[in-house]
């Protein structure tokens, strides 16, 4: 097996991750669902949990330091951490009231915020083709959301959207910690320490009792979630982020798929209109910046 | 490893044929398979997710050297391959065209030529020397009325 492995090439070990992170990413939505009518703080913790659990061993395994890299990365950690928080939680409840898909969509809306905050924060310049990306995207995400009194579900979706928001403030964060040599497990044990600190005395004062299958659910909304980590973290080894990154949409595919065998959900036109715009700048922008990298 | 994938590929063709993207996924990477190359990267996760998702991983775990047809490989011999010798080629000698003396024409002999002698040469002689004569690339003309090329030119070998 390890000889097999051995043979592929990096580029599409990579990619083999990244779609298995989708997939996992995709099962940790539908396990989330699937879990009931339990708070979504209650959710998050058994899942960042999980995930403590996993980076604190890695980090031992590694014999990495607990404490952070410079203590001038600690202000950014915390950011991270709360932007990750919120974004998790509102992922979580837009996962428990809209259609996986969609959920997963407004979540997918994290690297176009990435470019947003990368030029208000780290001063990163953007050009006109990247705007006029963002802004495609965000009349895409329009489609989904779709802004009206008479949508029940446009709470749900402007939360899902803000947890996109999240997403890609956490991820810009990230992206100054890396710059400032923070390593990745350390990053992962830092802010899933933080939220389930952040959301105990939630679940210790509003505790619904669980049954034996919502046990069994979170915990592979845990795995699946550490699975998706691990599966990116990997990915990311293997080759570059502007080679393999655009096939991380394939989990809109996945949780599309879930969501109708398990859940009898069907996205409809305005989303299914909106995932195709919203994907469809995605790897424009994927094959525009690698375009870009070829001919300076 | 190919194989195996394109009896996935056409599994999953066959079972989502009413889906139409698995035909179109499926029937690009299976004409590009039977050419002889290797579907790209692309086309491959486009396979995993609308065609076969068995058939796409292993698209993406088979080597290069799989999806190359074995009489494609140069294996020393190729017949489609020049060989030094070609029937349909001019040989030098065309019946249709004019085999009277030109003398303008290079009829075989170039004084600036290298004929095999070369005073400060060794011109012992040497079996394995390329004496100008080449049985694959010489047929001698009909009416060939070449003065300047007689057989008594020294073209290195003691004939």
């Amino acid at each position: 097996m390890a000889g097999i492995l051995n043979k592929i090439p990096q580029k599409q070990k990579g990619v083999l991750c990244i779609i298995s992170s989708a997939f996992c990413f995709a099962f940790m939505g539908a396990f989330v669902r699937l879990a009931g009518d339990l708070p979504s703080v209650q959710k998050s913790f058994f899942r960042n949990l999980v995930a403590f659990i996993f980076a604190a061993v890695i980090l031992i395994r590694q014999k990495g330091s607990f404490l952070p890299h410079s203590k001038s990365n600690i202000g950014a950690l915390l950011i991270r951490s709360v932007c990750g928080t919120i974004g998790i939680l509102c992922n979580f409840y837009a996962v428990d009231h809209l259609a996986l898909s969609d959920a997963s969509m407004l979540n997918k809306m994290s690297p176009f915020f990435v470019i947003v905050f990368s030029a208000l924060f780290l001063r990163e310049r953007t050009n006109l083709v990247q705007t006029l990306g963002v802004i495609v995207a965000f009349a895409g995400s329009l489609l989904i959301i779709k802004p009206s009194f008479a949508n029940l579900a446009l709470v749900p979706s402007l939360l899902g959207f803000l947890g996109g928001m999240g997403a890609g403030a956490a991820y810009t964060a990230v992206r100054w910690l890396g710059i400032r040599g923070e390593k990745g497990p350390y990053i992962v044990f830092f802010f899933s320490g933080f939220s389930c600190l952040v959301t105990l005395p939630f679940l210790l004062f509003d505790f619904h009792v669980m049954t034996w299958q919502q046990w069994l659910v979170l915990l592979g909304a845990g795995l699946a979630a550490a699975g998706g980590q691990f599966s990116i973290t990997a990915a990311y080894k293997f080759a570059p982020a502007k080679e393999i990154s655009v096939y991380d949409y394939s989990q809109i595919i996945f949780s599309a798929l879930l969501g109708f065998i398990m859940f009898s959900q069907l996205p409809d036109i305005w989303s299914l209109l909106g995932y195709v715009i919203i994907c469809g700048i995605g790897v424009a922008m994927f094959i525009y910046n690698n375009r870009r990298d070829k001919n300076p | 490893m190919k194989t195996a994938a394109q009896v996935f590929i056409i599994i999953g063709m066959v079972c989502g044929f009413w889906m139409i993207l698995p035909l179109i996924f499926g029937g690009i990477a299976l004409s590009q398979m039977s050419k002889g190359q290797r579907p790209s990267t692309g086309m491959s996760v486009c396979v995993l997710l609308f065609c076969n998702m068995i058939g796409g991983i292993l698209l993406l775990c088979a080597k290069d050297e799989d999806f190359y047809k074995p009489n494609m490989m140069n294996n020393g011999y190729n017949p489609n391959m020049n060989n030094g010798y070609n029937p349909n080629m001019n040989n030098g000698y065309n019946p249709n065209m004019n085999n009277s003396y030109n003398p303008n024409m290079n009829n075989g002999y170039n004084p600036n030529m290298n004929n095999g002698y070369d005073p400060n040469m060794n011109n012992g002689y040497n079996p394995n020397a390329n004496n100008g004569y080449n049985n694959a690339n010489y047929a001698a003309p009909n009416n060939y009325n070449n003065n300047n090329f007689n057989n008594n030119n020294n073209n290195g070998v003691q004939q």
